[in-house]
């Protein structure tokens, strides 16, 4: 019971040391225990206002490392059930939800976007009345090991472009992740988030 | 750096050929460039009511949009956490993105196909953070809606589940966009931006001054 709390607990402080320590002169190079969130980089975190009781999250989830990573499960206490969802359509316009057997699959050095219309983190049974731009804390667990808290604020969701370009000074927010991202990307990254954003959407159509 | 021509142009692909797909998708008539299709023969709702509760007070409502204007109607369910709210968000991105006098032409109304857990309060507070004006909109009955969705071809699926159980609603996430006289002069699929849905009702209301 303790241990589970602990974990993300240490989480956080190995992701912020892990996104400053980018220089390898602290030796921490002794294989041994890295930190299994070191290859994992979460971007563009952010909650849709619930229209009632349940809403979704989004996020970019970047996988730097060799080996395929699956996010597993999600918990947030904005909500009493949390399961990973996808939205899909069918050919005459129709559109179902179903969850993710086994979780969401992040490729070796590939990135996954959840987003509208596609995979998201399903909350469901909303425990609170929440409004745009408040913070909300997600924590994720991956299946190697890695278990790691991220915070995006409630957003009116629009389509994903549109979205990154106006009106989200707001949506920095989640500190330590964004400075892991500058980090090993610079600037043109972002252009890249968009543009696959772009066509990841129709990827997850078919 | 090197690579930034190649993504635009990869990216100038990708919409070339989501603009294809919108025009192709569809019967021949949509020749224009604008996004969305028209079906043949067009649709017209006549005689559908419902309860409207965008003013607290339920009031009689159909589908009809007021005289020279354009009603935008989409029918969903409040316990969808994604594509909805997309939608409504988009919808109300791209009226904000017409000039003043057309938007105050045009009004969107959301009808729920999930009537036993969505109720009339509900809907309006919730349009109420993405638009100025809608109809918040409510079947007084189960055969009222079917008849809705069968003139529209709207499918939705209720499935079965236990009293009180959760349960998930597929349903056609399509916006239709119906004029003055109850015609649905274009449908927007799923995915379709704010800026290209502003930009087709721009044009659906001017070819409909032009009394076409």
């Amino acid at each position: 019971m303790r241990h589970r709390l602990l974990l993300p607990a240490l989480a956080v402080p190995a992701l912020l040391l892990a996104a400053c320590g980018d220089s390898d002169d602290d030796a921490a190079a002794p294989a041994a225990d890295t930190d299994p969130c070191e290859v994992l980089t979460l971007t563009g975190t952010r909650v849709n206002l619930p229209p009632a009781q349940n809403t979704a999250a989004y996020m970019t989830i970047e996988n730097t490392g060799d080996r395929g990573v699956t996010l597993t499960s999600a918990a947030t206490d904005l909500g009493t059930t949390i399961e990973l969802h996808e939205s899909s359509m069918d050919d005459d316009g129709v559109m179902s939800m179903a969850e993710v057997p086994g979780g969401i699959d992040i490729p070796a050095g590939d990135s996954v976007d959840l987003e509208p219309g596609g995979l998201h983190v399903m909350v469901m049974g909303v425990t609170r009345d929440v409004e745009v731009g408040d913070d909300v804390e997600l924590t994720l667990t991956f299946d190697n090991g890695c278990v790691t808290d991220v915070v995006g604020p409630i957003e009116a969701v629009t389509s994903g472009m549109a979205d990154m370009d106006h009106d989200h000074s707001a949506h920095g927010e989640d500190g330590d992740h964004d400075h892991s991202e500058h980090e090993h990307d610079d600037g043109e990254h972002e252009h890249m988030d968009e543009e696959t954003g772009n066509m990841e959407m129709e990827e997850s159509d078919s | 750096m090197s690579t930034r021509p190649f993504r635009r142009l990869v990216v100038a692909l990708a919409v070339a050929s989501v603009v294809l797909a919108a025009c192709g998708s569809d019967d021949g008539d949509a020749a224009d460039d604008l996004a969305g299709y028209v079906r043949e023969p067009t649709p017209t709702v006549d005689g559908l009511v419902f309860v409207d509760h965008a003013d607290g007070d339920p009031t009689e409502a159909d589908l009809v949009a007021e005289p020279d204007g354009l009603l935008l109607a989409y029918f969903g369910y409040l316990s969808c956490p994604d594509v909805c709210p997309l939608t409504m968000g988009d919808i109300g991105d791209a009226i904000e993105l017409l000039p003043a006098e057309d938007a105050a032409r045009v009004e969107t109304a959301f009808v729920t196909v999930d009537p036993a857990r969505d109720t009339g309060e509900a809907i309006a507070g919730y349009l109420g953070v993405f638009l100025d004006r809608y109809r918040a909109l409510l079947a007084p009955d189960d055969a009222a809606l079917a008849s809705a969705a069968e003139q529209l071809n709207v499918v939705y699926r209720i499935p079965e589940h236990e009293p009180g159980e959760y349960y998930e609603v597929d349903h056609s996430a399509v916006v239709y966009v119906i004029d003055d006289d109850g015609r649905v002069v274009r449908e927007f699929p799923f995915g379709t931006t704010s800026e290209d849905m502003s930009t087709a009702i721009a044009s659906v209301l001017r070819s409909d001054e032009a009394g076409v």
